[in-house]
């Protein structure tokens, strides 16, 4: 197995953004750009938070907010990319890498439906405490993928004092009416009902404390079924 | 009460009382309705107006859902709005107590539709962005605007079609659950028109503020022990309400007593599937044996058939076909084993003429859904001697609090 492949076994895709979506992915037959090649010259490419994303206030706000402070995440663009999310998994501690991709001409707050999008994906591996541990028990990608989309809209509604109208479409205009099972990332139209129904869950159920991980197995027990109906 | 079971039933109820009665625009998806500014602020008035004027059917496809509704019971008004942009379109006009809708549909070819969603990633998507931003800056709407899912869509296209692509924007203002709505979906071909394909058109003013259904929602919810019983009156009224009229309307004497709301987990334990169905059939046979001891006798198949015509199998067909074409096939809707029609005591009517029926129903849990328990509903219904106000009457009316009791009593003990 090369270095990278081993560096990079991981990757939850958010989608781009409609704005950027047809310049920017080049995605490889799983979805996830390299993630199975070694010494890619487009890897190459990647570098340290170029867009400083990290120090976004509202980027910034979200991480806290979801409690991820202190968690070992790296933000990396890249030239040519997808946004993903990336686990080491021979690390003794759970690390992670929120890939984005370096777009020219679109400002940054398109950035931040979908790094939260992956934020909650850091969210979702460190509560099952690896990412084996969590794809053993949520193999299905779309159930993982709407899963992110729902705490995203916990976070944008609850959190972020940014709205949540506007990041809505962020998320649900990259659905697709066909794309493969192993990277499914569900409908426009179901994307944006796990994204609303995170952003209202708290109003229908207002005794629910806001805890995002049993918020999210709840949407996995309970909520998923009637976003893919 | 789930929606469609409230809702469709009174097809199948009239069916076994044997009371039941019985072009193409060849053109690319078009996104222009919801950013038509104009025209949502022209439907607005127009719904807000008292204009009921109903016009007659016009065309092949107008006279064949026109068809469709009335098998559902449905009163239907073809109406003419006055909107240009809704010129290519049939519109139909509801009122549901104080909330009102427009429903307008337009025969497409189904492949364009298909088409357009196969495409969506090259290029669609960004059509649909410049379309959700328009229509979100429009007056008339409260800047949210989105796709939409099947759920969203309204209850009329799927009496006639399955859905496919839609979008939904809030209305603005002080208007209270106000939506309105844009898609395409796959005609039913038993509508036998030439179209494959419907686009459609859906305005809502409804009549209660977003906080205001939440509340109303919360206020159907009961403790029953360990569960949420949340009761459809409302709906599950409707529907018998349009079953004793039509028993009336045919010079029956009828009187209907009825229970019934869906079931959630609440604090009670976690079961798997076949665990809770098995749950909702021990509590159809708490409702059948509470009968049974006020002296109705179960039909079995037979019986059954020699009294209507129709056995159970045969019933749950009906059931299923009786559901909307767009969602028939969703999962939740399965009568399953989970139906039980009883005939009542004979000397309960006066000189004996007359009769008394019940009939349970349980719906089973939906797959996937930890906290659903299904749903039951079942209704005590005499007629001749026995729909008379009076006695019967009364008798009705206590022996449904009697059985809903009973229930209850069974579901605050279960864990």
């Amino acid at each position: 197995m090369s270095s990278l492949s081993r560096r990079l076994p991981v990757c939850l895709l958010a989608s781009l953004p409609l704005l950027i979506a047809a310049s920017a992915t080049v995605s490889g037959p799983d979805g996830c750009l390299f993630a199975n090649t070694d010494g890619s010259t487009e890897a190459e490419r990647c570098s340290d938070d170029p867009l400083q994303l990290m120090r976004d206030p509202t980027i910034a706000n979200a991480i806290r907010s979801m409690g991820l402070e202190g968690q070992s995440i790296r933000f990396e663009g890249c030239e040519r990319a997808s946004f993903a999310t990336i686990s080491a998994p021979s690390a003794r501690e759970l690390r992670f890498v929120v890939r984005y991709p370096i777009l020219r001409d679109v400002p940054t707050s398109q950035l931040v439906a979908p790094i939260v999008h992956e934020l909650s994906h850091v969210v979702q591996v460190r509560e099952a405490g690896s990412y084996a541990k969590f794809r053993a028990k949520l193999a299905d990608s779309r159930r993982v993928e709407l899963g992110a989309d729902f705490l995203a809209g916990v976070v944008f509604a609850n959190y972020l004092s940014v709205g949540n109208l506007k990041y809505q479409n962020s998320l649900e205009l990259v659905g697709r009416y066909r794309e493969d099972s192993f990277a499914a990332h569900g409908t426009p139209g179901q994307r944006n009902a796990a994204y609303r129904l995170g952003a209202y869950f708290l109003l229908n159920q207002p005794n629910v404390p806001l805890d995002l991980p049993k918020l999210h197995l709840d949407f996995q027990e309970n909520g998923y079924a009637d976003v893919v109906r | 009460m789930r929606m469609l079971f409230a809702k469709l039933a009174p097809t199948v109820l009239l069916a076994m009382l044997g009371l039941a009665g019985g072009s193409a625009i060849a053109a690319d998806v078009r996104l222009d309705l919801l950013s038509s500014c104009d025209l949502l602020s022209q439907t607005l008035s127009y719904l807000k107006s008292s204009d009921s004027s109903c016009r007659g059917t016009r065309s092949s496809m107008e006279r064949s859902i026109d068809r469709r509704f009335k098998e559902r019971q449905a009163n239907t008004c073809f109406v003419e709005t006055g909107a240009t942009a809704l010129s290519r379109f049939s519109c139909m006009r509801f009122n549901f107590g104080n909330a009102r809708d427009l429903f307008c549909f337009s025969g497409r070819d189904h492949d364009d539709i298909d088409r357009f969603m196969q495409s969506y990633d090259s290029g669609g998507d960004k059509r649909v962005k410049r379309y959700l931003d328009a229509a979100a800056s429009c007056n008339a709407t409260n800047g949210d605007a989105a796709h939409a899912k099947k759920l969203n869509a309204p209850g009329q296209l799927h009496m006639i079609a399955k859905f496919d692509i839609g979008f939904i924007v809030g209305s603005g203002g002080n208007l209270p659950t106000g939506t309105f709505h844009h898609g395409f979906a796959s005609l039913d071909p038993d509508l036998k028109v030439a179209d494959s394909g419907v686009e459609y058109f859906y305005a809502l003013f409804g009549s209660e503020t977003a906080s205001q259904f939440v509340a109303r929602k919360r206020g159907r919810m009961k403790a029953v022990g360990s569960f949420k019983f949340y009761e459809d009156e409302e709906e599950v009224g409707g529907m018998y309400e349009k079953l004793v009229s039509e028993l009336r309307r045919n010079g029956i004497d009828a009187k209907l007593a009825s229970r019934g709301g869906s079931i959630e987990q609440g604090t009670a334990k976690s079961r798997s599937e076949s665990e809770k169905g098995r749950l909702v059939s021990s509590w159809v046979e708490v409702l059948s044996s509470s009968l049974e001891d006020e002296g109705f006798e179960t039909f079995d198949d037979d019986d059954l058939k020699r009294s209507t015509g129709i056995g159970y199998d045969d019933f749950r067909r009906r059931f299923k076909s009786s559901l909307p074409y767009g969602v028939r096939d969703d999962d939740g809707n399965e009568l399953s084993e989970n139906l039980v029609v009883l005939a009542g005591p004979k000397n309960r009517c006066q000189r004996k003429r007359g009769a008394l029926i019940a009939m349970i129903m349980g719906i089973a849990p939906r797959d996937g859904v930890q906290r659903d328990y299904g749903a039951l509903t079942f209704f005590v219904l005499g007629i001749g001697e026995c729909g008379k106000s009076g006695a019967a009457a009364r008798y009705i009316d206590e022996i449904a609090k009697q059985t809903y009791g009973e229930l209850v009593r069974v579901m605050e003990a279960t864990p």
